[in-house]
């Protein structure tokens, strides 16, 4: 959908645009002055400005403040019958086009349809009924919609590389493909995409229900897991955080699936970079790591090297000094390589602060209320 | 042929010289084609190219190579210049499928200048990247939208747009800052939307957001009062009859006496003919004052009220069962003709057919019409659409509806009905100026409508004469020719029985594919 800013003084002009051509794809907006539309131009992007006006002295004094505020988008000059010279002299400041009234009202519909086809892009005319990105609607958004609807479709979810599938029939999931996944389990991964595209179909094709439990219970499975990754995560060292395998551990203890990521904390790896790479279910790899830190298998940085100069003074040792020193040493604990970091959990005071700061469209002037409720008082 | 490149269908040297300068100045490559026919032999590229193209160098090709071209390039980007000046002929042009057209007033340097950001733009590779998220508004109302980006607490804009109008809404954090549609702004713009069942709508969350405070109700308020809103504006429309009906303004001199409480400019409006589906979305009123206005001129019959074409024929025959004065014939086909008519207007089991008769003179058409009258009847004019009633059988009536070529036929038939069966253009050989608009109606209707057709030619002695009358029309698809001659049950007949739709041919390319 395209985005064309009208910048005239006559109202008249703006409607004869909506009126007559109001079924384009075209979203017209009307502005009085040019010096309005700048935080327009930002948040909006039209594709073009139409200057209209029958006064060529108007429409100069619009592109000298075109210029000025070195505005982006393209201008196109809407005007009466101009002679060569002045027609010249819009060319020469850069207009698109200029386009002479009176035109057909027919005529006019092709040449808009003709200015706006530079602007359309194969994906536009593509045969989905809702298509975008994640971040203007979330997976619970969609699945809400297929269900309001009470229609049958598909819904593909794309995430980077990743794809899958949800299918429904009469508003509800009958089935859910992602990989070699279950289909809830399917869900519950495609729950956690907060990033990529969607490309929905609604449709009338019998599909065979796979999932046997109802939407509710499917959304609500899909909620827990995502509380169950964030529950994870805080007790999870930072994203960032290097992590470390014990450099003495024995990986043949292990399977080959564990021994693939175990080898991938060798050298230091992050749980971001894990996040990004890892594309199956998540929670069960996270819950694993926080098994394998608390066996101590897994590192950070600090205590990962107080492990390897222990080893490494160990080794200097002789066979006999590392006896004595096991045997005569202060305390066991003091040989301990350090705790690894675990962030604490906050308090229910500082999640509603953390929550009242992140909506600041919340009303939280607590003196102007207590103000407010002196004077009431005082009032009655 | 390649898209990086313009081409140039142009016979004329210093034509081409001119082209050159600006071409070379801003580093664009071009092909020249001295004929209709080299373009034709050389198109073999599935991308779109940019092709200009002189009316003049047109002009030397023959009429059917000219359409074949305009077919062939039907998805590329084609320019035409040095047109004649009269809007007609130009219109035929952007019917054939040009992408812009001039005529002869502009010169090349400015056909140039007016170009020269388009070609640039359309040579560039194009981005296919989803900016924003899209959906129907038959599948998501806006009131679920509101409640669904409300909960998510981002900032954003949301786009709407339905048949008739376009417009949005700007989300601060959650809530309605602002919102626009046509002239109208803040919480009417919502309501108003609020009103679309039908349309589509894009959003994309923003980083930044206005603080324009347009709107001062939380989203829950909002979708109250809309519920109040609709409920009133239900009440209203039903009061109004039909969605699909034209409505227009009748007894204009009286009303201004009236002193009604209705914008002037709202009646300037309604003096045209619109289906209330697009008044709805007028510059004046919202459309949820729009319907209280519209009620009010209908109470005080100042409001013309055109059903749509199946309440008129209803209408006309209870009329006539009355008063015996529809225009009615017999003409009894035989079985093989009966099956020959079905064949040929797609009709399967249908028992009525609705074919509209058109012509651009005054009232040929109705005089067709009443020449099917068994008697010599004045039929009362309440609209300027006549009915006849053909019995081709005893399982099949059809319906001649016949109307004067004009922009207004055009809308009432794009809004009237879905179930027309044909067309039969009437055209008088000997009003050779009413051609080109005839040409631009016919054109505006056949896009309309992929229906069997037939163009009827009257006043015509010899095929060679009617062969004249085609020439100098550019149709966007192949048309039956026929002479005719009104008057007679058997041209009539026959009339009927040449109503086709004829399969245009395959474009070449796809066969190029293959044989690759």
């Amino acid at each position: 959908m395209n985005s064309v800013f009208i910048i005239t003084t006559d109202q008249e002009y703006f409607n004869l645009f909506t009126i007559n051509y109001g079924h384009l794809p075209i979203h017209f907006t009307w502005f009085q002055k040019l010096d309005e539309i700048e935080s327009y131009i930002e948040l909006e992007r039209p594709v073009y400005l139409f200057l209209v006006s029958d006064h060529i002295e108007e429409l100069v004094e619009w592109i000298s403040q075109y210029r000025e505020r070195n505005l982006q988008p393209p201008f196109i000059c809407f005007t009466g019958r101009l002679d060569y010279t002045d027609r010249n002299m819009l060319w020469q400041s850069g207009t698109v086009d200029i386009i002479r009234f009176p035109v057909h009202r027919k005529e006019m519909e092709y040449i808009l349809q003709s200015f706006i086809d530079v602007h359309t892009t194969p994906s536009e005319q593509d045969n989905y009924h809702l298509t975008g990105r994640l971040d203007d609607f979330s997976f619970l958004d969609l699945i809400q919609t297929f269900e309001k609807s009470g229609k049958g479709g598909l819904l593909a979810l794309q995430n980077g590389a990743q794809q899958g599938q949800i299918e429904f029939l009469g508003g509800k999931i009958v089935n859910a493909r992602y990989q070699e996944f279950a289909p809830m389990e399917a869900m519950k991964i495609m729950s956690m995409w907060k990033r990529g595209q969607f490309h929905g179909k609604f449709d009338t094709e019998k599909r065979e229900d796979k999932i046997s439990v109802d939407n509710a219970r499917i959304v609500k499975e899909c909620l827990q897991y995502q509380k169950e990754f964030k529950e994870l995560l805080r007790k999870l060292p930072d994203g960032d955080q290097k992590i470390y395998t014990e450099p003495e551990l024995e990986y043949e203890e292990f399977g080959p699936k564990d021994r693939k990521w175990l080898h991938k904390f060798r050298k230091g790896y992050s749980l971001e970079e894990f996040l990004a790479e890892y594309s199956g279910d998540v929670n069960s790899m996270l819950r694993k790591f926080l098994f394998w830190i608390e066996q101590r298998w897994l590192l950070d940085r600090e205590a990962h090297r107080f492990r390897k100069a222990q080893i490494q003074a160990e080794e200097r040792r002789s066979k006999l000094s590392k006896i004595m020193s096991k045997l005569f040493s202060k305390s066991s604990q003091e040989l301990q390589p350090p705790a690894i970091h675990f962030k604490k959990d906050l308090s229910e005071e500082e999640t509603i602060v953390q929550e009242m700061q992140m909506k600041p469209y919340l009303f939280r002037n607590v003196p102007l209320l207590q103000h407010y409720i002196q004077d009431l008082e005082a009032e009655q | 042929m390649s898209s990086k490149n313009i081409y140039i269908l142009d016979d004329t040297d210093s034509n081409i010289e001119i082209f050159d300068t600006y071409l070379l100045s801003d580093g664009i490559d071009r092909t020249v084609f001295k004929s209709v026919d080299e373009v034709l032999s050389n198109r073999d590229a599935d991308d779109h190219l940019i092709l200009l193209i002189n009316y003049l160098t047109l002009l030397k090709a023959s009429r059917e190579e000219v359409i074949r071209l305009f077919h062939k390039l039907k998805n590329d980007y084609l320019i035409v210049y040095q047109v004649p000046s009269n809007a007609n002929r130009r219109l035929a042009f952007y019917d054939l499928g040009s992408w812009r057209v001039f005529d002869e007033q502009y010169s090349l340097e400015e056909i140039y200048y007016s170009q020269r950001w388009f070609f640039k733009n359309l040579m560039q590779e194009t981005i296919s990247e989803p900016i924003y998220s899209k959906g129907r508004l038959e599948d998501i109302n806006l009131k679920a939208l509101i409640r669904l980006l409300g909960k998510r607490g981002d900032s954003g804009v949301l786009k709407l747009t339905n048949r008739y109008n376009s417009g949005k809404i700007y989300f601060r954090q959650g809530f309605i800052d602002d919102a626009q549609v046509g002239p109208h702004r803040g919480l009417t713009a919502v309501l108003h939307m609020l009103l679309w069942t039908r349309g589509t709508f894009t959003f994309t969350i923003t980083r930044q957001h206005l603080n324009q405070n347009q709107v001062h109700l939380s989203n829950p308020g909002i979708l109250l009062i809309g519920k109040q809103v609709a409920d009133r504006f239900e009440q209203y429309l039903s009061m109004l009859g039909d969605i699909r009906s034209v409505l227009r303004i009748k007894n204009a001199g009286d009303l201004k006496q009236a002193n009604l409480d209705i914008r002037e400019d709202f009646i300037d409006y309604l003096t045209r003919p619109h289906p209330v589906g697009e008044i709805l979305d007028n510059p004046y009123y919202p459309d949820y004052l729009t319907v209280e206005k519209l009620s009010l001129l209908k109470d005080k019959d100042f409001l013309y009220i055109s059903e749509p074409i199946d309440n008129i024929i209803r209408q006309k025959k209870e009329e006539s069962f009355y008063q015996n004065i529809l225009p009615s014939i017999q003409l009894n086909f035989s079985k093989k003709e009966t099956k020959q008519l079905r064949e040929q207007l797609n009709l399967d089991q249908e028992k009525s057919a609705k074919i509209f008769l058109l012509s651009p003179d005054e009232k040929s058409e109705v005089q067709l019409i009443m020449s099917l009258s068994p008697r010599e009847a004045n039929l009362p004019s309440a609209s300027d659409i006549e009915v006849a009633e053909i019995q081709a059988d005893d399982k099949l009536t059809m319906y001649l509806i016949g109307m004067k070529m004009s922009q207004v036929a055009i809308e009432t038939i794009e809004n009237m009905s879905k179930s027309i069966t044909a067309f039969i253009f009437l055209i008088d050989s000997r009003q050779t100026a009413l051609f080109e608009y005839s040409n631009y109606v016919i054109n505006q209707l056949l896009k309309l409508k992929e229906v069997p057709s037939v163009v009827a030619v009257t006043h015509t002695e010899n095929d060679q004469e009617l062969a004249q009358v085609e020439d100098q029309f550019y149709p966007v698809r192949t048309l039956k020719w026929l002479r005719f001659k009104p008057g007679s049950e058997e041209q009539i007949r026959n009339l009927l029985l040449n109503i086709e739709l004829i399969e245009e041919p395959e474009p070449e390319e796809a066969e190029q594919e293959e044989e690759q």
